[in-house]
């Protein structure tokens, strides 16, 4: 490294809200990735301008009381920030070229594909966040529930619907779940933000819409909240106009998708899952990793029962309210995570005695519809067959999921045992 | 200056370490009409054979 070392073009320091008084920054590199950073790291990679040299940032620090050489200084950057490409590397190859790569969604999106391209996604919520004017949402509020209470007075007929139903029903499905991402991304212009693509992939094997809302890190945690909450927001008015088309016209498909939209809001709700209820609620606690702390917490907890020592979980400070909703959650989590294996064993050995026959059925009434001829019916027949896999591969997946974690705590519990150490980590 | 004491080294060390925040996707799974609808109309089925029972 460089005696004057430079921040990597295209850093920059956002403040990052974190629900306490310590100050802190989100450092965002060239590449999409961000990073928290304390207020003393942030002082210092602000330095980094290719002129001011360690020496000069090592006095200055020494001004404050802070003791350190320019020779830890340098290690210290070198080891904590050089490989992560936020400061120019001298001694690295340079490759002519070379282009930022945004660092893509890992586990458990097993695949994440671009559907709607950024600058389409930012002209569609430039014309949308006007939504988000409190002279505006609260009108459209008050008509999601009218036509929740019209929707739920009328008696729903599922009993007749056919292939070509079934088809309508997932096209408007379709429909109102891009609308509910378009909800993200109008939330993250209306606070002046530049939302990110919409694609689809797959969450472990089930299909998944979603919108890059990374650039929320960067938001005060009400924004962030309001973000979270706007996918949900914009698929019920998709509900709202559903309903009014459906008690206006008597469309029992629309009526349907209207019943079939309240499913996937409360599915996308549950801050069991990573979904829009979990990030709501981890920008409400103002803990970025709630499942992990969650988990921690409890774990520590327990310990504490045992009379063992525990090390600090390190939350922000809390109001009784948020503290309560936190622990509720911790609890819930721990006992779902529980529960879940329990039941996916369950759900797997009921399906799997019917999958022999019932896959079967299925591929020949795709093979069916194609030698008929009959287009509407290949496609249900082919998304019913694919569903008929889907969902007990993605519950075989997570069953191995869990059972592999099992293993690997009891594996590390043993491995303390034996060697004698405290138990904690 | 006490920078050579090594735990005010490791204090430093640990103020100074970045967390990576995790990229944030706001996700929505989609629900296959199909088998909601179907386990609907079985529960219709269901409840119209008991009340014609009772």
């Amino acid at each position: 490294m460089l005696a004057a070392p430079k921040l990597t073009p295209g850093c920059s320091f956002h403040l990052f809200d974190n629900g306490e008084d310590r100050e802190e920054y989100v450092l965002a590199s060239a590449d999409g990735r961000q990073f928290r950073v304390s207020a003393l790291a942030h002082r210092i990679l602000a330095r980094l301008d290719g002129e001011t040299t360690l020496d000069q940032i090592a006095d200055e620090l020494a001004g404050d009381s802070i003791s350190v050489t320019p020779e830890q200084l340098r290690s210290l950057l070198e080891e904590k920030y050089l490989k992560l490409g936020v400061i120019e590397d001298a001694d690295a190859p340079s490759v002519p070229g070379r282009t930022a790569v945004r660092r893509r969604p890992g586990f458990p999106m097993l695949l994440a594909l671009p559907l709607v391209p950024q600058r389409l996604v930012g002209v569609l919520a430039g014309g949308l966040h006007y939504l988000y004017l409190p002279a505006l949402a609260l009108p459209l509020l008050a008509l999601v529930a009218w036509t929740h209470a019209l929707v739920y007075s009328t008696r729903l007929e599922v009993r007749g619907l056919g292939p070509e139903s079934y088809l309508w029903i997932t096209l408007l499905c379709l429909l109102s779940i891009l609308v509910h991402e378009l909800g993200h991304a109008a939330a993250v212009r209306r606070f002046g933000g530049t939302p990110g693509t919409i694609g689809w992939g797959l969450y472990l094997l089930l299909p998944t819409f979603f919108a890059d809302v990374s650039q929320l890190w960067r938001f005060p945690r009400r924004q962030r909240m309001v973000v979270d909450l706007g996918g949900a927001y914009f698929q019920l008015l998709v509900f709202a106009v559903y309903a009014v088309l459906a008690l206006s016209t008597g469309n029992r498909e629309l009526l349907a998708t209207c019943h079939l939209i309240d499913v996937m809001v409360l599915m996308a709700l549950n801050p069991l899952f990573h979904f829009d209820g979990y990030w709501f609620l981890a920008d409400y606690l103002a803990v970025p990793k709630l499942q992990a702390m969650a988990f921690r917490a409890v774990r520590n907890a327990l310990r504490k029962v045992a009379g063992r020592p525990v090390e600090p979980l390190g939350l922000p400070p809390m109001r009784p309210l948020p503290r309560a909703v936190f622990w509720s959650y911790s609890a819930l989590a721990s006992v779902f995570l529980v529960a879940v294996g329990w039941l996916i064993y369950r759900y797997l050995s009921n399906v799997v005695l019917t999958l022999p026959v019932v896959v079967p059925q299925a591929i020949a009434g795709v093979a069916d519809a194609v030698r008929d001829g009959e287009p509407v019916a290949f496609l249900v027949r082919l998304m019913t067959a694919f569903f008929l896999v889907a969902f007990p591969a993605t519950a075989a997946i997570g069953l191995v999921l869990y059972v592999l974690r099992l293993a690997r705590l009891c594996a590390g519990y043993l491995r303390r045992c034996r060697s004698g150490a405290p138990q904690g980590g | 200056m006490d920078h050579k004491k090594p735990e005010i080294l490791q204090a430093l060390l640990a103020d100074l370490t970045p967390e990576e925040l995790e990229p944030r996707l706001e996700l929505q799974v989609f629900v296959d009409p199909m088998t909601l609808l179907a386990q609907a109309n079985q529960n219709q089925n269901q409840n119209q054979n008991q009340n014609q029972d009772a």
